[in-house]
């Protein structure tokens, strides 16, 4: 059974452009209609009912959350195109939803679809309405959205004591002595919290420097953490954690 | 009788020389060189008849008031040093004061005009220094120092180096080393200049501040001094520099045979041009010398000739030492009573010249410099940031606009379009090479400017698929190829007007750019027929870019003083006009 998708788009180039790479690189998806404007999309997503929709951020006079806040639930996937990382992108990130940037590359797409296909867990209305709520914000998220193998959760960043990879997994260790494990891995998570004060100690450790409460020198050099957390610092990051730290001005 | 003819033929004279000199500035030279001679400026009457005689003179010749004005200030100015020269203090102090100096006639040429009010403060401030009024004068030097820096003046560093030099003076009874520290920057100013008369009068000063402390480098500096007398001969610093050596000598008890061949040249050379300072330094230092050999009674005799010739001009800076070498001299003698007498009263005048009362009114004016400093360094540095961000602000094209385009390539290949692919491509790349040769100057010349906005918007009519009737309105009165605008000020909003106007627009879509001449301003229109922009929700991304231009005009200034700025005029579904008025640049 294809994949049935609406592209909404205020430029007509980009409408062929996604056309045109769909048809080539992606045969499963049928593509039902175009639009271009929110009016227009919201009208025809009511009447065709699609599975996924391709949708332009900057669509003006308006934008596509202007569009998502029409609905009370979201009863379709969403693929977000723009072209440029704007400060849009970092909110759809926190809230793990998908996107691509424009010229679009061809094998992204594919990945992008096939994660349609294949994905384990569907998209959540709370991952659309904590976009919204970040979006209006112009400052970097404070809430991270995960698909934990269990549920799916809202967290906020500053309860974060640290991460540790686990295989292709990642665990959280939270204020209050929780502990979630997201389904993806501790790189990506790096980078999505690179606009925070995060850092890579270790190959498989990630520490929140906002609750480091000491640097312990027995067995190698570690860090204490709030709760009686510990996790080690590899030898050649020693000297670098160091002085982010002072840099910092936490002790 | 005979004497009031022969002025007037020596005023007939000069005008006679003056007439010859057909430009205005040499003109004024021969003012100030006929001020200057003292055989016609033995006496205030005469010099005023002289002002007199030349003013209707120039009159004559229809000169602008400006001018007019210009020459008799500088005819005012150098007559109040000439005074000063001849210990007429208060005769100098009125001339400065004299409110034709409150004219600040806006026609002359600003740098003349402004080196007119540092040289009259810095002559004020001299008067008070040698008036002991230390509080006064360090305010007027503070004015002075703070003025200097801060206008454009012809001869910036020297007149820096003046009100240096005074600074010295003022704190040489106050606070040794700080008046040492202004006159070792002063010499440094006199270096750079190769104003070997500046350096000199340093020379002379830190050779007195420093020979009770440190005789050795005192000597140097002196000798330093007298190599430079061989090259650029300087009588009267010269007598200075003798009696100072000679007050050396003295007070140091090494040769009183050569301080008083010293002494004796000075005279000499004081009879040939009277000085008020150098005669009393005189009287002072010969004092000194009989009380060194103990000639009392000659001694008394000097001393009381420096206090009456002192009390005919004001307090002066040696007052003080004589007093308290005079009271010694009673004491020595036996006269007790007037040992005590002489005693008290140098008390009371120290005591009013740099008593509690005096020193704090100083430290009051040296902190409110200070604080005044402060605040300047830090808005110096607020500045900076600001030009750093401007600098930021400058910024390239919106990046959105360089992704979409390549977005609309990327569906002219795809659609195999290939002759709008490559005509895209070719366009497209020159607008980007413009753009980067653009962000390395501040300002382009606006025919530059004109040719890349035409391409950008091209492009953009492709982008849309749609065509714009873009006319652009150009002042004739404007030269275009010297006019220079701030690079990548406009382009912003012919892309809020496309992106945000235009786009969305169902209707004929036009879009205006007006440049004109408006004085010290250029004023720019962009206009569109859009959608405006109440109905606009996504104001987010446009006010940004607006806030940068509204910033980076706030920071320019026109001719007149006035701030760049901008104007937005928006109708729902009657479009948008932005202006801009940008201030001339050169």
């Amino acid at each position: 059974m294809p994949i049935t998708a609406l592209i909404v788009d205020d430029e007509q180039n980009a409408q062929s452009v996604m056309k045109h790479l769909l048809n080539r690189y992606c045969t499963n998806v049928e593509i039902l209609d175009y639009a271009t404007d929110i009016h227009e999309a919201y009208e025809k997503i009511n009447t065709l009912q699609p599975d996924v929709v391709f949708l332009d951020i900057t669509m003006p006079p308006h934008d596509s959350f202007e569009l998502l806040r029409l609905f009370k639930r979201i009863p379709f996937q969403i693929i977000f195109c723009t072209a440029h990382s704007e400060y849009a992108i970092q909110a759809i990130k926190f809230s793990a939803l998908d996107y691509l940037l424009k010229p679009i590359k061809a094998d992204e797409l594919q990945i992008a679809v096939q994660r349609l296909v294949e994905r384990k867990e569907q998209e959540t209305p709370t991952q659309y309405q904590l976009l919204a709520e970040q979006i209006k914000k112009n400052e970097p998220p404070q809430k991270l959205f995960i698909h934990s193998i269990h549920a799916h959760q809202i967290i906020e960043v500053k309860d974060i004591i640290y991460l540790e990879a686990s295989g292709n997994y990642t665990d959280f260790y939270l204020l209050n002595n929780r502990k979630i494990t997201s389904s993806k891995q501790l790189g990506e998570y790096e980078e999505l919290l690179s606009q925070h004060t995060f850092y890579r100690t270790h190959k498989s450790f990630l520490v929140n420097l906002q609750h480091v409460i000491s640097i312990a020198k027995t067995d190698g050099t570690s860090v204490i953490l709030q709760e009686g957390h510990q996790c080690p610092i590899a030898f050649r990051r020693v000297e670098l954690f160091m002085q982010t730290i002072q840099g910092l001005g936490l002790h | 009788m005979t004497n009031d003819i022969n002025i007037k033929e020596d005023i007939a004279e000069l005008i006679k020389k003056i007439q010859i000199e057909s430009n205005y500035i040499a003109r004024i030279d021969a003012y100030r060189n006929s001020v200057l001679q003292p055989k016609l400026l033995n006496d205030l009457n005469t010099s005023v008849k002289i002002i007199g005689a030349i003013w209707k003179y120039e009159k004559k010749l229809n000169q602008s008031t400006a001018q007019l004005e210009y020459a008799k200030k500088i005819i005012l100015l150098n007559l109040s040093i000439y005074l000063k020269e001849i210990g007429q203090f208060a005769a100098a102090q009125k001339i400065l004061e004299n409110p034709i100096f409150n004219n600040q006639d806006t026609t002359l040429e600003p740098t003349l005009n402004n080196n007119i009010i540092a040289s009259r403060l810095i002559n004020l401030g001299v008067l008070y220094i040698e008036k002991q009024d230390i509080t006064k004068a360090l305010s007027i030097f503070y004015q002075a120092e703070n003025f200097v820096t801060k206008t454009t003046l012809v001869n910036q560093s020297y007149l820096s180096c003046l009100a240096k030099i005074n600074l010295g003076n003022i704190y040489y009874n106050i606070n040794k080393n700080q008046s040492l520290k202004y006159f070792n920057l002063a010499e440094k100013i006199a270096n750079e200049l190769n104003q070997v008369n500046l350096k000199q009068v340093c020379l002379i000063n830190i050779a007195n501040i420093t020979f009770a402390e440190d005789l050795e480098f005192s000597i140097t500096k002196i000798d330093e001094l007298n190599e430079l007398f061989k090259t650029h001969p300087n009588t009267k610093l010269k007598t200075k520099s003798d009696l100072l050596k000679a007050e050396i000598l003295i007070n140091k008890k090494i040769d009183l045979e050569l301080a008083k061949e010293l002494l004796d040249n000075s005279y000499q050379v004081y009879q040939k041009n009277p000085s008020i300072s150098i005669l009393l330094n005189y009287l002072r230092i010969y004092g000194f010398y009989f009380k060194a050999i103990e000639s009392w009674g000659n001694a008394l005799d000097l001393h009381l000739s420096y206090i009456k010739t002192d009390k005919e001009h004001g307090p002066n800076f040696g007052i003080l030492q004589v007093l308290k070498s005079l009271s010694e001299i009673y004491e020595q003698q036996g006269d007790y009573q007037k040992a005590f007498e002489t005693m008290k009263q140098k008390d009371a005048l120290h005591e009013e010249l740099f008593g509690e009362e005096k020193l704090r009114l100083f430290r009051n004016i040296e902190q409110q410099q200070e604080e005044m400093l402060q605040k300047e360094r830090a808005m110096e540095l607020e500045q900076k940031v600001r030009q750093l961000e401007h600098a930021a602000l400058l910024s390239q094209m919106n990046p959105h606009f360089i992704f979409n385009s390549l977005n609309t390539l990327q569906n002219l290949v795809i659609e195999g379009n290939e002759e709008a692919a490559i005509n895209f491509i070719s366009e497209f790349s020159t607008l980007m090479r413009e753009m980067l040769n653009n962000a390395k100057e501040e300002l382009i010349p606006l025919k530059n400017e004109i040719e890349f906005l035409k391409r950008y918007v091209q492009l953009e009519e492709i982008r849309f698929n749609n065509k714009f009737n873009f006319s652009v309105l150009i002042d004739e009165v404007l030269p275009k190829h010297l006019v220079k605008i701030p690079v990548m000020l406009i382009q912003p909003l012919l892309e809020n007007a496309i992106r945000h106007g235009l786009a969305p627009s169902k209707n004929d879509k036009s879009l205006v750019l007006d440049v004109r001449n408006g004085g010290p301003f250029i004023i720019v229109d962009v206009t569109d027929n859009g959608i405006g922009w109440k109905e606009n929700t996504n104001k987010q991304h446009k006010s940004h870019a607006l806030e940068n231009i509204q910033e980076r005009l706030s920071l320019m200034r026109a001719p007149n003083h006035e701030n760049g700025r901008m104007e937005i005029k928006s109708d729902l579904s009657k479009g948008t006009q932005i202006t801009l008025w940008i201030p001339v640049q050169f």
